[in-house]
């Protein structure tokens, strides 16, 4: 059964209930390493930075509160800088993982090519296809494109706020959809 | 089914582990020695001249101290100005409460995020944190951190001065409003914030309150806020 809590109610619940950011590691797990594998084109490379993207998450999720961001937006942020932080240093980021304590994550060549069908273009267009077309459109520009919100509003005429909402329900859509396998 | 259940029971397993030690035992020992002075101050020179800072009063340290994130100094978050209690106030349900107030810089290089937390006797906690004042992410529907379960509370900043600020809400489908508690937040508290005065609110809504907005007006009655919250 799906989980009914909200994240924002997920990542509070987190200090007293663990499993709690399990359920919400599972909700985007998928659309983080999408899109950390639109940008590197390596599966284990994008498999790394998402470890320390939600390890960053999880030392945060004290402090994410609902607002005009959505819980994915705030995670494709973190792994956005670490991806730059990554490529000027020449290695990924480990601070979070260290901090927690966390092992090093090693992939089976199941979990390699799992990553990999994430990133097959047919499963994106079809998938993206099959949600409302202003949806699409904003899940396009700001999470493929990676273009600010302020400027998909003024291109969209339409405000900031109806920009991220549109993001957020076509992000859940996408996710709904990976999920019933369609 | 995960991509990769491995790193999810890895995060769960790290999420269930205690915290490093925290600034809340530093905090509470701060806490200490501050009472033991100000006491002794007293004691030595009457009360008359004294300025005296304690837990519980506009000014002064929290009651509860607010602890370290988890892993918060490992990730470059650093605290650049120390928590202080930026308004005080009594809550039908919930009693006393402190609205409290701390900023921390580091997160995204973005510059310095300004904290602002209601702290309730039993611990409970809910609140949130923003580049600026009004937040744009202010407000906030259910979420209380720690304490015991109590009324959902629909908390945020406002532009100042507000006058007063209406909660709007339905209960299955039954439309209601409530006044809330507003808050103005001194120039000298805000400024120890390094941002301008602001109002901020706070009410006590039914647990199954939902679509719920706030409305700030000013002496005047005009509109001069207004926040929809998520959920």
């Amino acid at each position: 059964m799906t989980d009914p809590r909200t994240d924002a109610e997920l990542l509070a619940a987190t200090s007293g209930d663990p499993a709690a950011f399990g359920v919400f590691y599972e909700r985007h797990e998928e659309v983080i390493l999408l899109f950390l594998l639109h940008r590197t084109r390596d599966p284990e490379l994008a498999a790394d930075l998402a470890s320390e993207t939600f390890a960053q998450a999880l030392t945060h999720a004290y402090r994410f509160r609902p607002g005009p961001t959505p819980a994915v937006g705030w995670l494709i942020g973190i792994a956005r800088n670490l991806l730059a932080m990554s490529r000027r240093r020449g290695r990924v980021e480990e601070r979070a993982r260290r901090a927690l304590g966390m092992q090093r994550l090693g992939l089976s060549d199941e979990a390699i090519e799992r990553i990999e069908s994430l990133g097959e273009e047919q499963n994106i267009a079809r998938l993206l296809a099959q949600l409302p077309a202003e949806q699409r459109d904003a899940v396009l520009a700001r999470v493929v494109a990676e273009r600010d919100y302020d400027e998909i509003a003024q291109e969209l005429a339409c405000s900031e706020q109806v920009v991220r909402k549109r993001v957020s329900r076509g992000l859940a859509g996408l996710r709904s959809a990976m999920e019933a396998g369609t | 089914m995960s991509i990769l259940p491995d790193l999810r029971d890895e995060l769960v397993a790290a999420a269930a582990r205690p915290a490093p030690r925290s600034l809340v035992h530093r905090a509470r020992r701060q806490r200490r020695t501050v009472m033991l002075a100000a006491a002794m101050t007293l004691a030595l020179s009457g009360t008359a001249g004294a300025v005296l800072i304690a837990a519980g009063v506009v000014g002064g340290e929290p009651t509860t101290p607010v602890p370290e994130v988890r892993g918060e100094q490992a990730s470059g978050m650093t605290r650049t100005r120390a928590a202080r209690i930026v308004a005080t106030a009594t809550l039908p349900s919930s009693g006393p409460i402190e609205i409290v107030g701390y900023t921390m810089r580091g997160y995204g290089g973005r510059g310095e995020l300004i904290c602002v937390d209601v702290a309730m006797r039993d611990g409970t906690k809910a609140g949130g944190c923003d580049f600026g004042i009004p937040a744009r992410a202010a407000g906030l529907l259910g979420t209380r951190v720690g304490g015991s379960p109590g009324p959902k509370l629909a908390v945020g900043a406002t532009r100042a001065p507000a006058s007063s600020v209406d909660v709007r809400f339905s209960v299955a489908g039954e439309q209601r409003v409530r006044r809330a508690e507003v808050l103005n937040v001194t120039e000298d508290s805000a400024q120890a914030l390094g941002t301008s005065p602001f109002s901020y609110y706070v009410a006590e809504l039914p647990a199954e309150a939902e679509q719920a907005v706030a409305t700030a007006r000013d002496e005047q009655g005009n509109q001069i806020w207004a926040h929809q919250f998520d959920g």
